[in-house]
């Protein structure tokens, strides 16, 4: 494991990101029309958008985005390329690799769409933890998301699949995060949205050991 | 036919609870009689009917061996 | 499947029939006699997390050694689990309707067993995308493995630190502590193996179907090969 080489995986993953800017268009674009959608659906109803129903909305419109986001982060290895990845890095070393840069784009993309959530749909948050919510909450999608894009490839990069095995891997988390955030939403104490946060970080934790353990077999195959 | 199973067992799913919702008010219906024994026969029979819908589609797999 | 193993699945699971319906039990309010459900719906959740454990087992050794029949045993497991999952779902819905008035509750621990369920089908759905059988059973064996870690906080952690209407929580009559030392522990625990050891029997004969299946199938690919040499 080299940290040198992993940071020029990061970069290069990066630097491919930027030149074809628009599959990081195209999300921004998903995002931004997700919430407009939202906005056109509360507005038409006429009816108040409660605290509650704000934030799951929130967290489905950050979900789809994770996956749409993720499931492309192995699909531009094509097989002859990956074969060449296989000399000169190890599988642990490209998973770090793929999942710093993961993190990277889901908070760049997370900030982004959230800004434009809450431009839309304003609604006052009262408490700072709310952002540690959403900070841990990118976090943990791209922690998990990068191993079921790993195997969502490995099956022919098929994008129903990705949805598939990645919304019951994601449940758990997701059922933590929208509490922690609605707690934190109704200026709960600090102590209860404490515990979810620390419960969701062991799973982050758990899940990406299993990842590293098991990455390396599906390298291989 | 494990999809037919599947299917099976999520219709079973799907109209054992609304079939036993019709009565959902009253204490004096039949299955909350004698002290709501008689929603633990329905608690095992489900469990024999799903058990036995499961043989028979492996038991259909042998079948189909057996025609090659 | 060894002839003492049947025996004695059949004759544990008939005294947990019998046991399950004659013997005392604590009277309890709201759950009165169907507290004997936790001789048939409760083991349906033991069973299905032993055979996911069993699977994951399967699915390691099939990882280090890759021979067919390992992943066999890992498929099969899962189907039985599920089927176990689903008969569980389905009777727990039944015994909530008449305990706690409606068939789904949103309680933590319906919702997290559905959840386990949904993990275990999207892993039967991955199997069906893949057409080569090798890289089948390597992809689907990670999968199983990391479905199995996020599945076992879900069911045993999660619901653990949350209200819950299952007994013990919320307000509910606990036979979980006291109760259940007396007489139920004589049926539950054989009732917990019996119908485990039935759910591996099950899985078994299903493991032996795909085995004959494919060996058929090599059997006539190898014919097909001999008639064209022949030719």
């Amino acid at each position: 494991m080299s940290i040198r080489r992993v940071i020029a995986l990061i970069r290069k993953d990066l630097l491919l990101e930027w030149r074809q800017r628009y599959a990081l268009n195209g999300l921004l674009l998903y995002v931004s029309g997700a919430t407009l959608i939202i906005y056109i659906g509360i507005e038409q109803s006429g009816s108040e958008l409660l605290p509650a129903l704000w934030n799951v909305l929130w967290w489905i419109v950050a979900l789809f985005t994770a996956t749409n986001a993720m499931a492309k982060s192995f699909m531009q290895e094509e097989e002859e390329q990956q074969l060449y990845y296989y000399t000169i890095a190890t599988a642990h070393e490209i998973l770090l690799a793929k999942v710093v840069y993961n993190t990277l784009l889901m908070l760049i993309l997370g900030t982004v769409g959230f800004g434009l959530y809450y431009w839309f749909l304003p609604l006052p948050i009262p408490q700072a933890s709310f952002l540690l919510c959403l900070l841990l909450g990118f976090v943990s999608f791209a922690c998990s998301l990068t191993m079921i894009a790993a195997i969502a490839s490995k099956a022919g990069n098929n994008s129903v699949l990705m949805a598939v095995l990645s919304f019951p891997v994601l449940i758990p988390q997701l059922l933590m995060l929208t509490r922690a955030a609605s707690l934190s939403l109704m200026s709960a104490a600090w102590e209860l949205i404490q515990k979810e946060l620390i419960m969701l970080s062991l799973i982050n934790i758990i899940v990406l050991g299993v990842a590293f353990v098991l990455f390396p077999l599906l390298w291989r195959s | 036919m494990k999809r037919l199973f599947y299917s099976l067992c999520l219709w079973l799913f799907a109209v054992l609870p609304s079939w036993a919702q019709g009565n959902e008010v009253e204490m004096a219906d039949a299955l909350r009689a004698n002290g709501k024994i008689y929603v633990v026969v329905a608690v095992l029979a489900t469990i024999f009917l799903g058990i036995v819908l499961y043989l028979v589609s492996i038991d259909r797999k042998v079948k189909k061996l057996m025609k090659d | 499947m060894k002839k003492w193993y049947q025996i004695s699945t059949i004759l544990l699971l008939l005294y947990v029939i019998v046991g399950g319906f004659l013997m005392p039990v604590p009277r309890l309010p709201i759950v009165n006699e169907s507290i004997r459900n936790l001789y048939f719906h409760v083991p349906m959740w033991f069973g299905m997390t032993i055979l996911l454990a069993i699977s994951a087992y399967y699915s390691v050794q099939y990882l280090r050694k890759g021979t067919e029949s390992l992943d066999d045993h890992a498929v099969e497991s899962v189907n039985t689990a599920v089927l176990y999952g689903l008969l569980g779902l389905s009777t727990g819905a039944i015994w909530a309707n008449y305990t706690w008035g409606a068939p789904w509750n949103g309680d933590p621990q319906q919702t997290m067993a559905a959840i386990g369920i949904l993990i275990y089908v999207a892993y039967l759905v991955l199997r069906g995308a893949i057409n080569d059988p090798l890289r089948r059973a390597r992809v689907s064996a990670v999968y199983n493995l990391y479905a199995f870690a996020v599945f076992i906080p879900l069911i045993f952690v999660l619901p653990r630190y949350t209200d819950s209407l299952h007994p013990g929580k919320g307000g509910n009559p606990a036979f979980s502590q006291y109760d259940l030392d007396n007489t139920m522990r004589m049926v539950f625990y054989p009732a917990v193996i019996g119908w485990t050891m039935l759910a591996w029997w099950i899985t078994k004969l299903a493991v032996r179907v795909r085995q004959l299946k494919r060996k058929q199938e090599e059997i006539q690919a190898h014919r097909q090969i001999q008639i064209e040499e022949n030719t």
